[in-house]
């Protein structure tokens, strides 16, 4: 598949904080790249250099074939921006909304009605096109974020945390969405903090952290290195007696974390050492309640690897 | 042309912000009854009356103070920034999207004062110079576009629309305490009444009522070559200052 996108040594910084630091990634024609990262990341950054709305300090950008440095206006005409705040005008009606911004780009008005009907049916609003988006729920002013940033068809569309605070039916909708965009052809950069969601669309993920890619790879690419891995949840009556070092100890086991009642466990699966743990929870006074046992996911890498959870 | 449509949007913006609509017409009415209800036993019946200088005195006072504050709310007000913030990742130069806020502003502000001086003239029945009050309209339209110019440009250097009408405030509540609209500055001695002269409200005062009472237009065609200065000095310091991502 021929590049679409080329990032090459990008760097960004902000009152001496470096957003992005040598950032390096490729992305592919009709590929969906999931972009993960912890708060701080440099994702927000990255996409909005990507949106030519933000100058780079240095490095080198080609979108479509264009030079971000030289060629801003070229790269605009062919990118829709899904950002993560809501950019519609409350206040007039979805269609006019997607009409409005769909003109931008230079859609004939020829094509304009036909294009913003199919953005509109896309998304599953083209039966409240009337109304005003003051009268929509959260789910459907993101589905209406994105109507806009698709209804000029164009080839490459970046999407900033498009599901953030929505509800499952209107998640289930935005990814669905996505996923026919790519079969029709766009090239897809997410950006999310939800695992399943880079899971279940993207083709590829970015893992970011300080500013630079530290994995890439699918999903199965990700965790092939964490396939011995397995994480145990224990459900117990009290922790008080429980300490890390304890079952540290055991052989095998990589990671404790304990709150509340629940102490979880991460180990090396062929160690075979859930029996040793169990009988050490039960001698430290951990009634066991319950428990459950899960594979090694992209959240397990994302955490090894950035070492933060995604909400710090 | 993607600069009409951004007018012709921002425009209806503007349309939907009931705060705009009335700052821009009742309020100017309601303070010319009601300080020319207030004022009218300082005042005989001819050739001046409460209601005639206060008419006069109270839409130079509300172009000055309302129309930068209108620019300013329809650049960068909370309901339409996230809006403007697609305009800014769409092909448009930034300059487009200063000029479309200022443009559709005026446009609307030119339609408020428009109609409210022939209102005044004919409805009110105060004097706004009979048929001379199309110069005085001129006058005003000037005006009216520096405000915009200065509203955009607040906007453009403090980048948030609260900080840019409370600072703006200050210049132009100087502007119009030395153009005598609220109090008469002569009486407070001729230091204050010479600086005074630096105030555009000063001018603009002293035009209208030479375009009123005297049929007067010297000064016209001078105030308005300086305000089409000051604006364009505005909208140079937007060029330069004004920058897309603040609305991301």
């Amino acid at each position: 598949m021929p590049v679409t996108i080329s990032v090459h040594n990008l760097k960004k910084c902000y009152h001496n904080v470096q957003a992005v630091n040598n950032l390096s990634f490729t992305v592919s024609k009709g590929e969906i790249v999931g972009i993960l990262g912890p708060n701080g990341a440099g994702k927000s950054t990255t996409i909005n250099i990507l949106a030519t709305v933000l100058k780079p300090d240095s490095g080198k950008v080609i979108i479509a074939g264009h030079d971000l440095q030289k060629e801003k206006m070229q790269i605009k005409r062919v990118i829709g921006i899904v950002p993560q705040d809501l950019a519609i005008y409350e206040e007039i009606s979805a269609e006019k909304n997607v009409r409005f911004f769909a003109s931008l780009y230079g859609v004939s008005e020829a094509h304009l009605s036909a294009q913003v009907q199919t953005a509109l049916k896309s998304v599953g609003l083209y039966d409240r096109r009337k109304a005003k988006p003051k009268t929509f729920s959260g789910g459907m002013k993101r589905r209406l974020n994105i109507a806009c940033a698709i209804a000029h068809q164009p080839d490459i569309i970046i999407m900033d945390e498009p599901t953030v605070g929505i509800d499952p039916q209107s998640r289930n909708h935005i990814l669905e969405t996505i996923v026919a965009l790519q079969e029709k052809g766009a090239t897809i950069i997410y950006s999310t903090h939800y695992m399943e969601e880079v899971e279940a669309i993207a083709d590829r993920v970015l893992i970011l952290n300080d500013g630079a890619v530290i994995a890439s790879g699918t999903t199965q690419e990700l965790c092939k290195g964490f396939e011995n891995q397995i994480t145990y949840s224990f459900q117990v009556d009290t922790t008080k007696f429980m300490k890390e070092s304890i079952l540290s100890q055991i052989i095998g086991v990589k990671e404790i974390a304990i709150k509340e009642n629940t102490i979880q466990v991460v180990t090396d699966s062929k160690k075979n050492n859930l029996n040793e743990i169990i009988s050490i929870l039960i001698s430290n006074g951990c009634n066991l309640q319950s428990m459950n046992s899960e594979k090694a996911s992209l959240e397990t890498v994302f955490l090894t690897l950035t070492g933060k959870k995604l909400r710090d | 042309m993607n600069f009409l449509k951004i007018v012709k949007y921002d425009f209806i913006n503007i349309l939907h912000n009931p705060a705009l609509i009335i700052s821009n017409t009742i309020l100017p009415v309601v303070l010319i009854a009601v300080l020319g209800f207030v004022t009218q036993n300082n005042f005989g019946k001819e050739p001046l009356s409460a209601y005639d200088y206060q008419s006069v005195n109270m839409l130079i006072f509300s172009v000055s103070l309302i129309v930068a504050i209108t620019t300013s709310n329809s650049f960068m007000e909370e309901k339409v920034i996230r809006g403007n913030m697609r305009i800014a990742y769409a092909p448009v130069s930034k300059m487009e999207m200063v000029l479309s806020k200022i443009v559709s502003s005026y446009i609307f502000v030119s339609i408020c004062y428009g109609m409210l001086i022939p209102f005044c003239q004919y409805i009110l029945g105060v004097n706004m110079g009979g048929n001379r009050c199309l110069w005085f309209a001129l006058l005003l339209n000037a005006f009216s576009f520096f405000e915009c110019c200065f509203g955009a440009m607040f906007c453009c250097i403090f980048r948030s629309e609260e900080q840019a009408n409370s600072i703006m405030q200050i210049p132009l509540f100087i502007f119009i305490f030395l153009g005598g609209v609220l109090v008469s500055i002569h009486r407070l001695g001729k230091i204050v009444n010479e600086i005074s002269y630096i105030s555009p409200v000063k001018w603009i005062v002293r035009c209208s009522y030479q375009i009123i009472y005297d049929n007067d237009l010297h000064l016209l065609l001078s105030i308005i070559i300086s305000l089409a200065i000051l604006s364009l000095i505005c909208l140079l310091i937007c060029g330069l200052r004004f920058k897309p991502e603040e609305y991301i």
